[in-house]
């Protein structure tokens, strides 16, 4: 009754809005509403024509999941140095809080939006009108359908097993997810607290999702089937009560977790649940940050990294040239804008950008890319459920 | 000392009679002035008198309209300033008073001048006159070398004029002072009061003054009204209150040594103590208990084994050529006023005249006007 | 003229009207959307955020653990704080310690430093190889340490107590200065000991200020986000504040909302329990500085009194401002041991540090923070202690006990609610479209008036105190002289009362610029604030910004505790 009510008012909005830009269809099931349909002056205009109106803006604000975004706006400064971009750093979770609150008062703060957590953006901002979408027509036919629609994806990003090499040269101490369960890894498994992160929250929630795969590799590991507790439904929530039960660290960020992982000269280093492309920090930071990418029955998710424009965006213009830009050049690597995403461990959406060296090409690399929809109707039950085992 | 030389420039101020009629207040469960009726001809000076929790601060503080009356009309001249029965009152502003306060209540961050220049300032004076009157009630009170301190730089006599002087410079047509002297020592205090009362006079207005101290206010009072437990004992000239008490109250707390009060029993229609009787018969009951007054200066001391009520003398302070002698009969005190110096701790005989000058019954009335009037018997 | 036209024409009556609305705004107009947006539409309230925080498989890690953790931690936190202060007030009023003006100005310090200063200084220390990577100092030096001094309900309350120690040292400080000479004396003369004098007579004469500073401790610790949220997640030590703001920020607004009135119901509960065994005096007023009675020779115990007051001194005050200035200048979180580098001040970004992070005085959006920061914390103090004085006058003068219990009630209700649930009810109520009040949510001004709202309680009690040291007779003489209202309060009773007012701006603007608790929730990256971009540095890591930014904020706040006290002096020609 809730959802249709919902939908109702969503159809009327979008009547509304749509009467008001001139067009009339909202083009996916999901109900995005395309920025250039917004905005049609935008539509036809050729990309320097993009560059002086942005230039006359001045100025670009944009939400991003990552720390990477300062270099991005080093870059893009330095290309654009008559407009100011004005960075946040801020994770998705409290991205999508702050967008839709911000969208709810009116205010005008962000341009652009660079967030993850798929689920929650699809489910709620999405529908709402918060973020829209914006596909640049140099990289359209580039992208397959799904980094395009409902939102364009520009790079695909990872939650996935980690451990450190220099503690553990012979290879990933780590084969089954399961034995993270068993003593040994006692107190020496790190992940972010997934009821204040969504990626790992959609990390657990994917472990749900493929409670079979998870079965089966109980199965596999203690070499008997799997018995489920009272109240865990299935392989995945076994799989998550255990890993609290053993103790698992939460830490309040990702880099902590490298920290925690990667940190070198640690004889008994712990391995923990982060970004596969994390590892490029290792000389920097002195990491030793390696992949267990055998881990079974998967290492981890792969998720997209989305971009969209804000319905308030007041820098219409150079949020669509920060976009632009972020997709990356031509070139084979994606030059310049695009080098801060172009590191082993994430994957450039872009058919025409290679995928790094240093990395399992994505073919090869097992971790799970989740769906969005599937995700986002049990995320809230996974939480609640985490909240019981903690 | 001298001060009222120069006081030629005062603006002529039209004093204002007062009138008090039914005046009451209550705080809360308490009644702190009861059904006070009072009429003061303008120009007077009148002190209100009387122990401490009296009501005389609450009663100067409604005439002020800093309280206002739960019941009964205050009246300057023609116009009533408060009305505790309408709840009508008029504000302080606009009633023309000017008050100097217990705590002299001097603006701490203002200089002298300042000060006695801003009640001027609130009164939209211009800046000439304003300097003028400033100057001349600063030099009245002796005090124009003091102009630009501020008052913590003041000894408390020196602040006590300033507060007088910012009080007057308005020329209000009546000044309020509540307990003014009482944060002075003893010799500044006798000095100050004779130059209030230069001040009302030369301020002509009509001066309200509260006071437990009734020296002060024989000194000083036209008028005086005595107040105990929120109710008016007695209102008169200082002449009246003296020579003709109403009440016991007031003839115990009004003279220099006040009058001396023996209390006795009726016997045999006969007012008696210990066997001795004072006073000619009166047509009172046998048992009552009734008080004989007596001046200090009508009663003589006898040996001690003569007739007479027995007492033993505490204190002897010479006086005017004089001795006032402070005994104890029986659990009393009394002060008599005797040619002759005594001993203290000497046992004397109370020589006391045939006739009391008066007798209060029980409720401390007079009993003669009580009588007269139906009140007692 | 009837006694209700005056009533009303009285400047008085319509100034109580004007609080009474500005209170209702912005005390009970919070709290009460904060109710309503938590009772479902339909009634019911099984499956409403009511049940999963009391009556749900989730409630004891939802609700009751972190109650649990929440009061062991403000319990304990006040009692050490109480008694650190009590002693540290005694060494510095009544004792001949040396150094005692020393360590009186330096104990007022750690009120003045950010709470996860302190946090963050201790995790820099003890930091241990529970969560892996790079040790702290001690863990460095090949010591073991366990996880309870490093984690968890321990180190959260220490660092807790080295913050709020100051608050009640300043209350007991000043009630023992005003404490008569001869009350101690006499006592001295029976030849009773000086332990015995001050636990026997001293202490217990300030009785009330003891338990000021204990009830305010407990208010703030109860509360307080940033210890817990840095130092107890690794070992899932989870308090009602966290677990609000990690509700709130994962979208879960609801149950966020419940968790924030569960919080002022518990802090409300105690608040006023304790408060009743004070026979319903109300909380000392901290006033400016205390002048000397007379000292007690310490004789003997003076070394060893002083040692240990200086050690707690050094201990909360110089040694975690130490560490953290280090820290800003090693070239790797919490290492000594890899070289120093002043990059994290003014280095240009550098792809190879910090993720291209540039130091943070060329951080355009942290220059941007501070501005905002000043803006916000000037803003909230003015605005505050008028609302404070209106209120405090409105007391003074108005006869009515109806609006006068109002008033004073309205007034104290901020004090009991955390700050961050008060972060959570301006949200529903400034920030929410079904909300009659207009939509604040990404503005200055939501945050300027939810900072003035939590400094309410303080500005009045403050103002109360200031305008209380004006005589009523200084007015009155002013009436007397026929002056209005206006001209009264801006003639006598302002000027009069500057310094106690000023005083109270001044802390008002030091405890808002260094508060987090309440601004967490509020802040947008339009309008950044200082606090909130250190907190989430170190909660990402950057432990060398972060703890820059912190000695920013410490650094605003001590200059303008010096310049508040030097304008102070300098308004007073007359009190010389």
């Amino acid at each position: 009754m809730k959802n249709l009510l919902k939908v109702t008012s969503l159809s009327l909005a979008a009547l509304l809005l749509a009467s008001c830009a001139g067009t009339s269809e909202a083009d996916s099931e999901i109900g995005t509403v395309d920025a250039n349909e917004q905005h049609p002056e935008f539509a036809d205009m050729s990309h320097d024509e993009l560059v002086e109106a942005a230039e006359k803006e001045g100025e670009v604000v944009v939400y991003a999941f990552t720390s990477r975004i300062a270099t991005v706006a080093e870059e893009f400064g330095a290309a654009y140095p008559q407009i100011d971009i004005v960075a946040h750093d801020i994770s998705s979770s409290e991205q999508i809080e702050r967008l839709r609150s911000e969208h709810d008062a009116g205010a005008e703060t962000a341009d652009v939006a660079y967030v993850s957590d798929a689920p929650v953006v699809w489910n709620e901002l999405l529908s709402d009108g918060v973020l829209q979408r914006y596909v640049p027509e140099r990289v359209e036919d580039e992208l397959d359908d799904q980094y395009k629609d409902p939102l364009l994806t520009n790079r695909l990003s990872t939650k996935v097993l980690m451990y450190n090499e220099e503690a553990n040269p012979d290879g990933a101490p780590v084969e089954n997810l399961w034995e993270l369960t068993e003593d040994k890894w006692a107190s020496k498994v790190v992940m972010v607290d997934p009821t204040q992160r969504g990626d790992y929250l959609d990390l657990l929630t994917e472990m749900v999702l493929r409670a079979d795969e998870m079965a089966a590799s109980y199965e596999e590991h203690f070499g008997e089937p799997i018995e489920l507790d009272e109240g865990n439904e299935n392989a995945g929530y076994q799989y998550i009560a255990d890993l609290y039960a053993n103790d698992v660290i939460l830490l309040s960020s990702t880099d902590d977790v490298n920290e925690a992982v990667g940190a070198t000269g640690q004889e008994d280093a712990p391995v923990g649940f982060t970004s596969y492309s994390d590892r490029r920090d290792n000389a920097e930071e002195g990491w030793a940050l390696q992949v267990a990418d055998e881990a079974a029955p998967g290492p981890g998710i792969i998720f997209p990294a989305m971009l969209g424009i804000t319905a308030e965006a007041e820098n219409q213009a150079a949020a669509r040239l920060l976009i632009d830009f972020m997709m990356g050049d031509d070139s084979e690597n994606g030059g310049p804008a695009y080098e801060p995403f172009y590191v082993a461990g994430d994957y450039p959406t872009r058919n025409d950008i290679v995928d790094p060296e240093d990395a399992l090409p994505r073919e090869e690399f097992p971790a799970w890319e989740i769906t969005p929809e599937d995700s986002a109707g049990l995320r809230d039950d996974v939480n609640d459920f985490i909240l019981t085992v903690e | 000392m001298t001060l009222l030389t120069t006081h030629t420039q005062t603006p002529p101020v039209t004093a204002s009679a007062i009138t008090l009629e039914g005046l009451g207040k209550s705080f809360a469960d308490t009644e702190a002035v009861a059904d006070l009726n009072l009429s003061l001809p303008a120009g007077s000076f009148l002190v209100l008198l009387g122990p401490s929790g009296c009501g005389k601060t609450t009663t100067l503080r409604m005439i002020a309209g800093l309280e206002d009356p739960s019941r009964g009309r205050i009246t300057f001249g023609e116009k009533v300033v408060a009305d505790g029965d309408t709840g009508s009152s008029l504000p302080t502003e606009k009633r023309g008073i000017g008050m100097v306060f217990q705590s002299y209540a001097l603006w701490p961050h203002m200089t002298v001048r300042a000060n006695v220049e801003w009640p001027l300032k609130v009164g939209r004076w211009d800046t000439d006159r304003r300097r003028t009157r400033s100057e001349e009630v600063l030099s009245m009170l002796g005090i124009d070398h003091l102009a630009d301190r501020y008052p913590t730089q003041l000894s408390g006599g020196q602040q006590q004029r300033v507060a007088i002087a910012r009080t007057i410079a308005p020329s209000p047509s009546v000044v309020l002072f509540d307990e003014p002297l009482s944060n002075l020592d003893a010799r500044l205090r006798v000095d100050t009061r004779s130059e209030l009362v230069d001040v009302h006079r030369a301020s002509g207005a009509t001066s309200v003054y509260v006071t437990h101290d009734q020296i002060e206010a024989l000194a000083m009072a036209t008028h005086i009204a005595v107040l105990r437990d929120g109710r008016l004992e007695q209102f008169g000239t200082p002449d009246e209150l003296l020579t003709n008490p109403k009440t016991a109250f007031v003839a115990g707390f009004l003279g220099n040594p006040a009058a001396v009060l023996i209390d006795g029993t009726m016997q045999q229609k006969q007012l008696t103590v210990r066997d001795q009787v004072l006073a000619a018969p009166l047509p009172v009951k046998d048992g009552t208990p009734m008080t004989a007054m007596y001046r200090p200066d009508s009663i003589g001391f006898g040996t001690p084994d003569g007739i007479g009520l027995e007492i033993m003398v505490m204190e002897a302070t010479p006086a005017a050529g004089r001795y006032v002698i402070t005994a104890r009969l029986g659990k009393e005190r009394i002060s008599v006023v005797s040619t002759q110096r005594h001993a203290v701790g000497e046992q004397l005989k109370l020589l006391l005249p045939p006739e009391p000058a008066a007798v209060f019954d029980a409720d401390g009335q007079r009993w003669d006007t009580g009588h007269l009037s139906g009140g007692a018997a | 003229m009837h006694t209700l036209t005056r009533r009303i024409k009285n400047p008085v009556t319509l100034l109580g009207l004007v609080v009474l609305i500005l209170l209702g705004i912005l005390v009970a107009g919070p709290l009460a959307s904060l109710v309503a947006s938590t009772i479902p539409a339909d009634g019911d309230f099984t499956d409403s955020a009511w049940r999963d925080a009391l009556a749900s498989p989730m409630s004891e890690n939802l609700f009751w653990t972190p109650l649990g953790n929440s009061l062991l931690v403000a319990v304990a936190t006040a009692v050490l704080s109480t008694a650190l202060g009590a002693f540290l007030a005694w060494v510095v009023v009544l004792s001949n310690a040396p150094f005692r003006k020393l360590i009186g100005l330096l104990a007022t310090i750690p009120f003045a430093l950010p709470s996860f200063a302190i946090a963050l200084a201790w995790s820099s220390v003890f930091r241990n190889d529970r969560v892996g990577g790079s040790p702290g100092i001690l863990a460095g030096m090949g010591l073991d340490v366990p996880d309870w001094l490093a984690w968890g309900a321990v180190p959260v309350t220490l660092t807790l107590v080295a913050h709020y120690f100051s608050l009640s040292f300043i209350i007991i400080a000043s009630a023992l200065a005003g404490l008569g000479g001869d009350l101690l004396s006499a006592a001295q003369l029976t030849g009773a000991s000086k332990l015995r004098v001050a636990t026997s007579i001293a202490l217990p004469t300030v009785a009330p200020a003891l338990l000021s500073g204990f009830l305010l401790a407990f208010a703030e610790g109860v509360s307080n986000f940033a210890a817990p949220a840095l130092l107890g997640l690794p070992v899932r030590f989870q308090t009602l504040s966290t677990r609000l703001y990690g509700s709130i920020s994962t979208g879960d607004l609801e149950r966020g909302y419940v968790l924030a009135i569960l919080l002022v119901v518990v802090a409300a509960v105690i608040l006023y329990l304790g408060n009743r065994t004070t026979g319903g005096r109300s909380f000392a007023v901290v006033t400016g500085k205390a002048s000397r009675r007379q000292t007690i020779p310490l004789g003997k115990a003076k070394g060893v009194v002083t040692a240990l007051a200086g050690l707690l001194i050094f201990v909360t005050t110089v040694l975690p401002l130490v560490v953290l200035t280090l820290t800003t200048f090693s070239r790797r979180s919490n290492r000594f041991d890899d070289g120093f580098t002043l990059h994290y001040w003014f280095g240009e970004s550098d792809p190879s540090i910090s993720h291209g992070m540039a130091g943070v005085f060329r951080n355009d959006q942290l220059i941007q923070a501070t501005g905002t920061t000043i803006g916000y914390g000037i803003a909230v103090a003015i605005g505050a202690v008028l609302l404070g004085l209106l209120a405090a006058y409105v007391i003074r003068r108005s006869k009515s006990k109806v609006v006068n219990g109002t008033i004073s009630f309205l007034s104290y209700v901020p004090f009991l609610i955390p700050g961050i649930a008060m972060g959570a009810a301006f949200i529903a109520l400034f920030g929410s479209a079904s909300s009659p009040l207009p939509n604040l949510y990404g503005t200055f001004w939501i945050l300027v008036l939810a900072g003035i709202t939590a400094s309410i309680p303080f500005a009045f009690q403050t103002s109360k105190s200031a305008l209380g040291q004006v005589s009523h007779e200084l007015e009155e003489a002013a009436v007397l002289a026929g002056a209005s209202t206006r001209r009264r309060i801006g003639s006598i009773l302002a000027p009069l009362s500057a310094r106690g007012i000023t005083g109270g701006a001044m802390l008002v603007f030091v405890t808002t610029v260094r508060d987090l608790s309440l601004v967490v929730l509020l802040v947008t990256p339009a309008i950044p604030l200082l606090a909130v971009e250190t907190f989430r540095y170190a909660e990402e890591g950057f432990t060398q910004h972060a703890n820059a930014i912190t000695l920013i904020i410490a650094l605003i706040s001590v200059i303008v505790t010096i310049l508040a006290r030097k304008l102070q002096g300098q308004q007073q020609p007359w009190a010389q």
